[in-house]
């Protein structure tokens, strides 16, 4: 059977090739930006998740663990260490530190936790030395990227030097990096005698409301919050700004490729009116120029689509060589979605030449 | 919505009393006013006049393409002029294979795709529609151009693409639009002795219309339609431009000189152009009487 749709598509190659080279680029767009969402998503989720404990105790009132103040004496430790259910107490120093390097200002979140239990410690080490020590420090990647650091060498934070043993990834949070530090070293950055968190594990996921409870009345001053929650509500707090941002720039995305697609149908059919008025005066129905039509589209938008998801990680990949910060992550159901997302954009774009198909005139074959 | 004629069946079509007039109120045009006409199974009718006399709207109607003010449309017993707008595809697939003036081939199509296609939209469908679309086509002596696209083709290949493409669906009339219009003496000549070789051979009923006066040469009736109007010959204000042969209103052209003390009308600047290079080749043209 011979498809009038594909063969026109076939003999306009470069009318289309330029067409699916626009789909392409907002199926790139649209991965770029919500999978630098999903990023920095994973990311912070990871800062609260993967610091390994169940429960999390701040100062009463406070909220989250990354932006929260939350300032608790160190002595609480034997207090948390009595209660039922407590298999391990960590306590966190997690504090923002202004720095320069080579020039530029810049937030490193400095971690002081127990390196003895891990808890609170990175979870994700890709160069270097899993846990550091005296006067050692594991670094972001983005950070010692961005501003040529290596193992071996030394950062200076408010006048202490702390030499580089450890690189680590998904510790950057668009805001700050992240640095760990031993708990001692991290003692410098803060008041004596005073801590920001205290990470409990306790002795079975069963009991982690019960101790939460226990943690909450019999500590005055302190909220427990489950891990969970926590990460949530970091979560809300990081990525949850710049979500409609996000949203708006991937439906820019989408409008773009709907008025790529759009007009490609809608110019085909002005150009190809006298052609299929022909088909219609030869018997064709309005429906079968409109399957024609709808068929373009989604071929457009489809192909468009499968080749944006086959370069997008490698182009990714290639755009964080050159900007670190560029922290992406694909899901597979972020593709199927935008996959879908596309086979909307052929349906509405299909719609957009339907009044000029309804308007042929058969008759148009009969003017010379 | 059908209406069977009885005692009619060797009619192929039976037009009764049919007008088709555009717009409405003072800018109203009359393009067809009450014409009757019965044209019988294998007849070859030619329907001459000049420009704007009506003949294309005539074919239009009689094609399903129009719907007529009024009259009736009788196609092989079967009125199609009360035809709901969504079966009349049906009727033009099944009933007319259409010539028109200008080849009308798809471009993006090959020449066998073009006669296929007709085929596939009146359900005919895989090798066996390709087959016949090829052996159609070979039919016309095109079997070195199957493949080629319209912009491959000369317009005279064009045009026997075209005719193979109105066969496709074994149609019972064939209705033409100045088919040789766009074509060369030769080549016109060429493909209207096809299109009656065909028409006789697969008995055919076909309505030709033209203002090309040599078409008269292969129909087997020719009728004279002027203003809307079937009449028995050309008026007082129509002449034939002695060069194509094409009708022409006397009132209506600019192209017109005196040579020898006679008025000669042309169509166009060509044909007077060509008339003043040598006057006396065309001055006795046979039909101009």
């Amino acid at each position: 059977m011979v498809s009038l749709a594909k063969e026109n598509l076939l003999h306009e190659k470069s009318k289309i090739a330029l067409s699916v080279a626009g789909v392409i680029l907002a199926v790139f767009l649209i991965f770029a930006t919500t999978g630098l969402y999903l990023g920095i998503d994973r990311v912070v989720e990871n800062m609260v998740l993967k610091a390994g404990a169940d429960l999390w105790v701040t100062s009463k009132g406070s909220s989250g663990s990354l932006h929260s103040p939350s300032l608790l004496s160190s002595d609480l430790g034997e207090s948390l260490r009595a209660i039922d259910g407590v298999q391990k107490v960590a306590p966190l120093i997690r504090r923002p530190v202004a720095t320069e390097l080579n020039g530029e200002k810049l937030l490193v979140s400095v971690n002081g936790y127990d390196t003895e239990s891990g808890l609170g410690g990175p979870w994700k080490v890709v160069r270097g030395a899993a846990r550091p020590g005296a006067g050692e420090i594991i670094v972001d990647r983005v950070l010692a990227k961005k501003n040529g650091l290596d193992m071996g060498e030394y950062i200076e934070l408010e006048s202490r030097r702390f030499k580089i043993v450890g690189i680590s990834d998904e510790t950057f949070t668009m805001i700050s990096y992240m640095a760990f530090v031993t708990l001692e070293d991290a003692r410098y950055f803060m008041p004596a005698n005073l801590t920001n968190f205290f990470l409990i594990k306790v002795d079975s996921a069963s009991q982690v409301m019960d101790v939460k409870k226990a943690i909450e009345s019999a500590v005055a001053g302190v909220s427990a919050s489950v891990s969970e929650e926590n990460a949530a509500e970091a979560k809300d707090e990081t990525v949850g700004g710049f979500l409609p941002i996000i949203l708006v720039i991937s439906a820019i995305g989408i409008l773009v490729a709907v008025l790529v697609v759009g007009l490609l149908v809608h110019t085909m059919t002005i150009e190809k009116s006298r052609e299929y008025g022909i088909v219609r005066a030869i018997g064709a129905t309005n429906s079968y120029l409109y399957r024609m039509t709808l068929f373009q589209a989604l071929v457009v938008s489809i192909f468009g689509f499968v080749i944006g998801a086959a370069i997008s990680p490698p182009l990714i990949s290639l755009l964080r060589y050159f900007v670190p910060e560029f922290v992406v992550l694909l899901t597979p159901q972020m593709v199927l979605l935008v996959f879908l997302l596309f086979v909307a954009t052929g349906l509405i774009a299909s719609f957009i030449p339907v009044r000029r198909l309804s308007r042929i005139d058969p008759a148009i074959v009969f003017k010379g | 919505m059908t209406a069977q004629l009885d005692k009619m069946d060797h009619v192929a079509i039976d037009l009764q009393h049919l007008s088709k007039v555009y717009g409405s109120g003072h800018v109203a045009v009359k393009a067809i006013d009450d014409v009757s006409l019965h044209v019988l199974e294998g007849e070859i009718v030619a329907v001459m006049g000049p420009s704007g006399s009506g003949k294309t709207t005539l074919l239009q109607v009689i094609g399903a393409l129009l719907k007529p003010t009024s009259g009736d449309v009788i196609v092989n017993g079967t009125s199609i002029s009360a035809c709901p707008e969504g079966s009349l595809c049906q009727v033009r697939l099944q009933t007319f294979g259409f010539i028109f003036q200008t080849p009308n081939l798809l471009s993006a199509l090959t020449a066998v795709q073009n006669v296929e296609l007709a085929m596939n939209l009146a359900g005919a469908k895989g090798e066996k529609a390709r087959q016949k679309a090829r052996q159609l086509l070979e039919e016309l002596n095109l079997e070195m151009r199957l493949g080629h696209r319209p912009a491959n083709l000369s317009g005279g290949e064009q045009q026997r693409v075209a005719i193979a493409r109105a066969l496709a669906n074994d149609p019972p009339i064939l209705l033409a639009d100045e088919p040789t219009a766009n074509l060369d003496s030769k080549t016109g000549q060429g493909v209207m002795e096809l299109l009656r070789k065909i028409a006789k051979d697969k008995g055919k009923t076909a309505v030709i219309v033209s203002h090309d006066l040599r078409i008269r040469y292969f129909a087997d009736r020719v009728l004279w339609l002027e203003d809307g109007r079937l009449r028995p010959r050309w008026s007082e204000g129509v002449t034939i431009d002695p060069v194509c042969l094409m009708a022409v209103e006397k009132d209506k052209t600019t192209n017109v000189i005196e040579y020898e003390g006679e008025k000669f009308y042309f169509c166009s600047l060509e044909c007077r152009r060509e008339f003043e290079k040598a006057p006396s080749r065309f001055k006795e043209s046979k039909l101009r009487s």
